[in-house]
């Protein structure tokens, strides 16, 4: 199979939508499912073959475009395609709209941010990149201005604004590169990146940086994200911190690694990667919206994940892959469940996750926190373990003892939201659970201990990508259009 | 009508700010283009005669770089639906507003209509020959339906047709890259016949002239709907409910 | 005196500070203006600047358009066609993300009657 499919697929189906309000609503979601099914499926197919892959547009590169599949990106398509999957599963239940044109529209954006997301993973083109960075953007601010209510309305124009501020920095950067290199080829650029002026080689990197952490949330570019997060829906904030923020932190990292800036930039991006993680813990305390400080929360967790990627040594960033796919499907966890609550209470203080009575529910949230906080047997502790010991092996204690006291902060609300949660003399709500959302949830529960109790199943996985990003000569040569 | 304006703190702040940004990078760009490496522009226009296609800039479009016009479109698309998604009125209550037409305007319009659309088909089809294309002609078709909308407030566009011609050509083109795949192996690659003596002819090319009718249909059905949809908020005076 | 104007040297030099003083007009607007539609117009000014800067940079004095006519018949000495294929996909996305900010504008006035940017502060801590 062509790895095109992953784009041309979703498109079609996008473009097919309008007819589909003739039919029931339910052929539109089954077809949804149906269509990330086999996404996945395909997906766990090239678990299996050799890397990496390639299928090029029109012509050869590097005079051409084309798709290269190898190990770093496969981790991560896994996790979005699982990802698409898992919430087409759970909007079989959600909607019980009367109007289709309305439904068809959503699933119109959820199939194009997913595919957008992917096709960012495994272009070898910059501007091509570029291309897909916009599709996954209007996606994204459409979804959230989706409930057309005041406050989503307000979240769409926020994030366009700031996301049109991002994608001028990145077409400047893309400008500058061509006048001095003159390809807009990956593997081009990455050969001849050492020759170009060092001034204006800073400036590139600045401007490849502001654009892609704008969006990437990393700080101090991440004023907009909780505003964002709390304007939308719950599963959208689902999708939007386990697939979007990790599609524009791979093509960051990627580029960071391909272009050589790893040896210049290493301190900068660690150090900004530590305050990020401490400044979003410590807002995270006083928040009183639910919303918002999980999306404080996942800005932490980012901020982990850029102190552990940033770093050179291989076991650190094995362990950063490791945690990253365990908070994808944590969080996921998380803003499915809140889904549901929120959607039968109707409000969103921190104190509706005591006011359900649901034996299921609780549970799930507890492994869900449990998980992100990193408390054993769930797989948020293997995760921070890997990290803690790739920082022990480079014989950086500092970060160590950092990342430690201030999860101690984060421990604090988590265990906060556990408390309430148990709190027996509050009046509960019954809340109605559909059986598919059963299915699912328990799912990713169950996922997630398992990643835990045997972590080996995904550290094979890792390894392999963390041994292409940081050796990417078979990449570049694919990308090169070496032996096509 | 007061037109003082007042200097805010602020503004005189951030516009020596910003214009402090530039002088420094200015100092920078004025050497940006230097002649380190041969671009691969250059490696395509020795390329380009294969594709027997008279305007350089069309087969870097739709064939070398195909790929981006069909994200492109998709922008477009999703674009069109947000848009359809906020102004749609399926779901709130308004008092139709009834405009005046002028009867002159009207005449003169639907005199003009059928030369600007000829000539949006005109540029569309001669795409690869003269300066021109898909998207340039598209928006010269919507201008037509513009100036229909000018003359005319109360006017209804045709939905059906314009979602039809959207999304049948949005599929066909996803089809004609799923045909090269079958038929040569790459994914958008030029199974058409293209001999090179045909250049500077109308049916030559292969299929860049094909994917450029596609994107030239859906970009006009697009900017018309897109047109219409602006319009139409004139025309809506809110109903409230005492 | 002509020749002075006619070379490579000075065009790259009046396109570059030229475009980049609309992008620093832009940047200012988008910075400072409170009304929605300001800060989307001020967006596209800045976008325009950065695709004159780019297609002008590439024009080099002598070379002729690359489409092959009559009198042309092989494409030598014109100038580089994909700066100009990449421009065209970009004009397309800044008019989508225009006319989708737009539609959020109106579709905001409609519910609160305002379209001021600094009123914005529904969602905060």
């Amino acid at each position: 199979m062509s790895l095109g499919y992953y784009f041309l697929l979703p498109v079609i189906f996008s473009f097919l939508t309008p007819f589909f309000k003739k039919m029931s609503s339910v052929s539109l979601r089954g077809s949804s499912v149906l269509l990330n099914l086999f996404l996945f499926l395909q997906t766990l197919q090239y678990t299996q073959m050799s890397m990496p892959q390639i299928s090029q547009f029109s012509i050869a590169p590097p005079v051409g475009i084309a798709f290269v599949l190898d190990n770093f990106s496969l981790l991560f398509l896994l996790i979005f395609t699982f990802s698409g999957f898992i919430v087409s599963l759970y909007m079989m239940w959600y909607f019980k709209v009367s109007d289709s044109t309305h439904e068809a529209r959503f699933y119109v954006f959820f199939s194009m941010l997913i595919a957008g997301s992917i096709g960012m993973i495994l272009s070898c083109d910059i501007f091509n990149v570029y291309i897909f960075f916009e599709i996954t953007g209007i996606s994204s601010y459409a979804l959230s201005a989706y409930n057309k209510d005041k406050m989503g309305l307000e979240a769409g124009i926020k994030y366009l604004i700031i996301g049109s501020v991002a994608s001028i920095f990145i077409v400047f950067a893309i400008m500058l590169i061509y006048l001095q290199i003159g390809t807009v080829n990956i593997g081009l650029i990455a050969q001849r990146y050492s020759e170009i002026d060092p001034k204006i080689a800073v400036l590139i990197a600045l401007m490849l940086f502001i654009g892609f952490g704008t969006k990437a949330e990393l700080f101090p570019m991440n004023f907009w994200a909780p505003d964002i997060y709390q304007g939308s829906s719950s599963h959208v904030n689902g999708l939007f911190s386990s697939v979007v923020a990790k599609a524009y932190l791979f093509v960051l990292f990627h580029l960071f690694y391909l272009f050589g800036l790893n040896t210049q930039y290493t301190i900068l991006l660690m150090s900004l990667g530590a305050i990020t993680f401490l400044v979003s813990e410590l807002t995270a305390l006083n928040q009183k919206d639910i919303k918002r400080l999980f999306a404080y929360s996942t800005l932490g967790q980012l901020g982990i994940l850029f102190m552990a990627l940033a770093s050179n040594s291989s076991q650190t960033i094995s362990g950063a892959l490791f945690h990253l796919t365990s908070h994808s499907i944590s969080k996921l966890l998380i803003f499915l469940a809140l889904g549901i609550i929120i959607h039968k209470l109707k409000d969103t203080k921190i104190s509706i996750v005591g006011d359900f009575k649901s034996m299921f529910l609780t549970v799930i949230l507890v492994i869900g926190f449990l998980s992100v906080l990193g408390i054993p047997p769930f797989s948020g502790f293997v995760g921070k373990i890997l990290i803690l010991k790739g920082f022990a092996l480079a014989h950086n204690y500092m970060a160590i003892a950092f990342i430690l006291i201030v999860s101690i902060i984060e421990a604090v609300y988590f265990f906060r939201l556990i408390a309430i949660m148990l709190d027996k003399s509050r009046t509960k709500v019954a809340v109605s659970i559909g059986f598919i959302n059963y299915i699912v949830l328990g799912g990713l529960g169950l996922l997630i201990i398992l990643l835990g109790v045997y972590p080996s199943i995904l550290t094979h996985y890792t390894d392999l990508a963390t041994n292409a990003l940081l050796e990417p000569q078979s990449y570049l040569n694919y990308a090169l259009g070496v032996g096509l | 009508m007061n037109l003082k304006k007042e200097f805010r703190l602020k503004h005189i702040v951030l516009s020596l700010l910003s214009s402090a940004l530039m002088l420094s990078i200015l100092g920078l760009l004025l050497h940006v283009k230097s002649g380190l490496h041969k671009s691969v522009g250059d490696i395509i226009l020795t390329l380009n005669m294969e594709t027997a296609t008279a305007n350089a800039v069309t087969s870097v479009v739709t064939f070398f770089r195909g790929i981006d016009t069909l994200g492109e479109v998709t922008v477009l698309f999703l674009a069109t639906t947000g848009i359809a998604l906020m102004l749609s009125t399926s779901q709130r209550t308004y008092e139709k507003v009834v405009h005046q037409e002028s009867f002159i305007l009207n005449i003169g319009s639907k005199l003009l209509l059928n030369v600007i659309i000829l000539f949006g088909v005109y540029i569309i089809i001669h795409g690869h020959l003269s300066p021109g294309g898909g998207f340039q002609g598209g928006v010269v078709i919507a201008t037509a339906f513009l100036l229909l909308f000018l003359a005319n407030p109360n006017m209804h566009l045709n939905h059906f047709i314009l979602t039809l011609g959207e999304s049948l050509s949005g599929a066909t083109f996803v089809l004609v890259g799923l045909i090269g795949l079958f038929k040569i192996n790459i994914l958008f690659g030029n199974f058409l016949p293209n001999p090179v003596s045909e250049i500077g002819e109308l049916v030559s090319g292969g299929i860049i002239p094909i994917i450029y009718i596609i994107v030239g249909i859906k970009v006009g059905s697009e900017m018309s709907v897109i047109v219409e949809y602006f319009i139409k908020e004139d025309n809506k005076k809110e109903v409230s409910n005492a | 005196m002509l020749d002075f104007f006619n070379s490579n040297e000075t065009i790259h030099f009046i396109i570059t500070v030229s475009t980049m003083l609309l992008f620093t007009i832009g940047l200012y607007g988008v910075f400072t203006q409170k009304n929605l539609v300001k800060v989307l117009i001020s967006f596209d000014i800045m976008e325009t600047a950065l695709f004159l800067f780019f297609i002008g940079l590439h024009y080099d004095f002598g070379r002729v358009a690359p489409i092959v006519d009559g009198n042309l018949n092989t494409f030598t000495n014109m100038v580089d066609p994909v700066p100009q294929a990449m421009i065209l996909t970009t004009i397309v996305i800044g008019l989508a993300i225009l006319a989708l900010g737009l539609s959020f504008g109106i579709e905001y006035f409609r519910l609160t009657g305002t379209n001021d940017i600094s009123k914005m502060n529904e969602l905060r801590d």
